[in-house]
């Protein structure tokens, strides 16, 4: 199969995927509001009945007209008020009606709950994924390649760092940082370099650096590790073959043959780039908590929440567009991220063209 | 052999503590986490009291003894008061109650003097803070002492200019009272694990969640591997269906957990008494499986077909061996090495997961999720409140270090053999 058919194929398997489950997820946010109107409509029948036993008086008349007794008056005067239909059509439009009511606002600048629109949301957590990912790549990689072909003392600092540092939560490292950096002021006020980058205004490149150093330093010292003894692994079998060797006994420097190295090894070292991805973009979330980053972990925080209201009972805070939109853009990244790398696949490795 | 070991005995001393757990958490105070009142009792944010042996000084918090009838002793040897001092009397019973304290200066203050109905505080209360200061002869000033918490300096400091010297010593409360009233001091420091911004102890949920929070990583753990094996085996013998299993897995990979899990929440769970949503743990266990158990599936499924198209496999058809026969003979043998090494890998992810979901909001039941939760939603991280950070943390990372250590020698024995060599 020619590159070129090659591309076809993988952009309209992965573009079939990402509209599968965005679909999926779109059902979900729906289904959320939907279940969520039902606890609303229990709560307005319960006053509206509370209100016709009290003032029975002023419905009596309707109600005889209607020829309701209380409980089904209560019910009408419950769907009359919030506009919903108690069938299944009525059930189906609402659905269809959110689903509208978000894909319409996607672009909108008033996200319905939060001061900013997506957009600003989304440039944070960009810009930390980013910077993360720069500091990752370069960093494991150069350790990784390092380690796996001189292998000694960096072999087994790299070996042991990526056991420990897989088994400590991310945000539980977010929160060493953070307390350490409080504690004896490692970066100078950053929180306050965090609300700067924050605030409505056009924040520069240092605000950027410094206010978002802490939750980078955090996301680097948990992935780099991984990353680095996942290409050292890789390396390792790979110096054991025929061309390394060939390379070594022909007195190639290191720094060539290393550089060799990184050509062979980085399909494979692409491919488990791609399937850490999502694990990365959900860590940069859980970071942007711990560290109050204004980004789509920020959103995501507080796009759903239940409020205890003693005595009247609970309120719901959902904001389906915000969750979704979130959703949509964690899905687009890994769908861009996924396709990227397969076409770059297409390219580099003969082999899938073969195929 | 080494690191199985090691990774089981911690497994082994988790499984104890959640044993434990059962003895050493008193029931009533699980049954009463989300009762605030029931808290009432306790310091709002307070460190755990072994804070004290490195380098602090703050009083613990505690009922005092009654060393004659009608006579308790508190021995004051701290560099801050107490926040509270609170009269408790007997369930249901109202009454006149007198307490008079001898200072070690030899001051004689009554404290308080008058009806109780139920637990009465005196450090919190500006009418007897009032009291005190008129008795001892300080004028100004008071209603900063109480906004700031620290209404007992009163007590407890005398005023030398504009500076407040401790008065350590014994203090002797003499209560007067018609039935036996208990005295209990709300100090600065509480418990093992200290307490969050209602006053409740962090020990009963790190101790008490423990049970929950293994047995939904374990369960959970199962029934992905279980789900992802047995589809993937299916999905390798049939065309269809393998195609169906695939496309499922992929969705399911690619649906973002968090966003998921939350949204989740309201479809699955129902209001409790206490007015949170909370999910059913088997429901949890079965919605985070469905969410995990693709790449497994994926996996399997490339292990069985690479199995399925060996020789020796080729021959065993051709000699009349049925599918089920090749598979229990032969493609399990290469399967439940990988099945074993990621039961053990889910485990670790799914503690991972717990800790995220608790993070943002999603409350399954009492557990650490819960803990995480009281992180994010009392901003512990920014108030400084490291002992409901520390603790959780490295109890997550040492299950994780001992599931790791087991599946990495899982690896090393069944799946890659020759690398120990």
């Amino acid at each position: 199969m020619s590159a070129k058919k090659q591309i076809v194929k993988v952009i309209t398997k992965n573009f079939a995927f990402f509209m599968v489950a965005v679909l999926v997820f779109l059902i979900l946010v729906t289904s959320a509001q939907w279940k969520l109107t039902q606890y609303k409509i229990q709560d307005v029948f319960n006053q509206n009945l509370k209100a016709i036993r009290e003032y029975r008086e002023y419905f009596d008349d309707n109600m005889k007209e209607l020829g309701m007794n209380e409980t089904e008056y209560a019910w009408y005067l419950t769907y009359k008020t919030l506009g919903i239909e108690p069938t299944f059509r009525g059930t189906l439009e609402h659905y269809l009606k959110t689903g509208l009511f978000i894909i319409r606002n996607i672009g909108s600048a008033n996200l319905e709950g939060f001061n900013h629109p997506l957009s600003y949301y989304l440039k944070n957590t960009v810009i930390i994924i980013i910077l993360v990912e720069t500091c990752i790549l370069t960093a494991g990689t150069y350790l990784g390649l390092r380690a796996g072909y001189k292998g000694g003392h960096l072999d087994s600092v790299i070996s042991t760092m990526a056991q420990l540092f897989s088994a400590i939560p991310v945000w539980f490292i977010g929160a060493v940082v953070f307390l350490l950096a409080w504690r004896f002021s490692v970066v100078p006020d950053f929180t306050m370099r965090i609300q700067l980058a924050s605030t409505d205004g056009s924040p520069g490149l240092s605000d950027y650096a410094i206010g978002f150093a802490l939750p980078a330093i955090t996301m680097i010292l948990s992935a780099t590790w991984e990353y680095a003894f996942t290409l050292r692994s890789i390396v390792v079998s790979e110096r054991k073959s025929d061309h390394v060797t060939y390379d070594i006994a022909r007195g190639l420097p290191d720094r060539k043959i290393m550089r060799k190295l990184l050509r062979v090894v980085f399909p494979s070292v692409l491919t488990y780039a791609t399937y850490n991805f999502m694990d990365i973009l959900m860590s940069v979330l859980v970071v942007e908590v711990v560290f109050d980053v204004p980004g789509l972990g920020y959103m995501l925080l507080r796009s759903f929440r239940v409020i205890n209201k003693p005595p009247e009972g609970v309120e719901f805070v959902y904001y389906p567009q915000a969750i979704f939109l979130v959703g949509f853009a964690m899905l687009l990244i890994y769908f861009i991220n996924s396709l990227l790398t397969e076409i770059v696949y297409v390219y580099l490795d003969p082999r899938v063209r073969k195929q | 052999m080494k690191k199985m070991k090691v990774g089981l005995v911690i497994l082994f001393i988790y499984l104890i503590l959640a044993l434990a757990s059962f003895k050493i958490v008193p029931a009533e105070d699980i049954k009463n986490w989300n009762y605030k009142t029931y808290w009432l009792k306790n310091p709002r944010m307070a460190p755990p009291e072994w804070v004290n042996i490195f380098g602090k000084n703050l009083p613990p918090t505690g009922n005092l003894k009654e060393e004659k009838p009608g006579e308790y002793v508190y021995n004051f040897h701290y560099d801050q008061p107490p926040q509270d001092i609170l009269i408790i009397p007997p369930e249901n019973w109202s009454g006149f109650v007198d307490i008079t304290v001898l200072r070690p200066d030899g001051k004689s203050i009554t404290l308080y003097s008058g009806k109780i109905t139920g637990m009465a505080s005196t450090g919190k209360s500006f009418f007897v803070l009032s009291d005190l200061a008129r008795q001892i002869g300080i004028n100004e000033g008071i209603s900063d002492l109480v906004v700031k918490g620290e209404g007992l300096r009163i007590l407890f400091f005398r005023k030398n200019g504009d500076q407040w010297i401790p008065i350590h010593g014994d203090y002797t409360f003499i209560v007067n009272s018609s039935s036996k009233i208990t005295l209990r001091v709300v100090g600065k420091t509480c418990g093992v694990l200290g307490t969050d911004s209602d006053g409740r102890d962090i020990l009963v949920i790190f101790l008490g969640g423990l049970p929950q929070t293994l047995l939904i990583v374990f369960i959970t753990a199962l029934t992905t591997v279980i789900l992802g094996t047995v589809t993937g085996l299916l999905g390798a013998l049939s065309g269809k269906l393998g195609i169906l299993i695939d496309g499922f897995a992929k969705v399911s990979s690619m649906l973002p957990m968090v966003p998921t899990m939350i949204l989740l929440a309201p479809l699955l769970g129902e209001i409790n008494y206490y007015g949170t949503l909370q999910i059913p743990i088997s429901i949890l266990v079965f919605a985070l499986s469905l969410l995990l158990f693709g790449k497994v599936a994926q996996n399997v499924r490339t292990i069985t077909m690479t199995e399925l198209s060996k020789e020796h496999i080729l021959a065993s058809r051709a000699l009349g061996g049925s599918e089920l026969w090749i598979l229990g003979k032969h493609v399990l043998k290469a399967v439940l090495p990988y099945a074993i090494s990621q039961l053990i890998l889910m485990a670790a992810k799914t503690i991972a997961i717990i800790s995220i979901l608790g993070f943002f909001n999603v409350y399954f039941g009492f557990n650490w999720g819960e803990l995480l939760t009281m992180v994010v939603t009392q901003r512990a991280i920014y108030s400084g409140a490291w002992w409901m950070v520390v603790p959780v943390g490295v109890a997550i990372t040492g299950i994780a270090v001992a599931l790791l250590l087991i599946k990495s020698e899982i690896e090393e024995k069944l799946i890659n053999p020759w690398e120990s060599l």
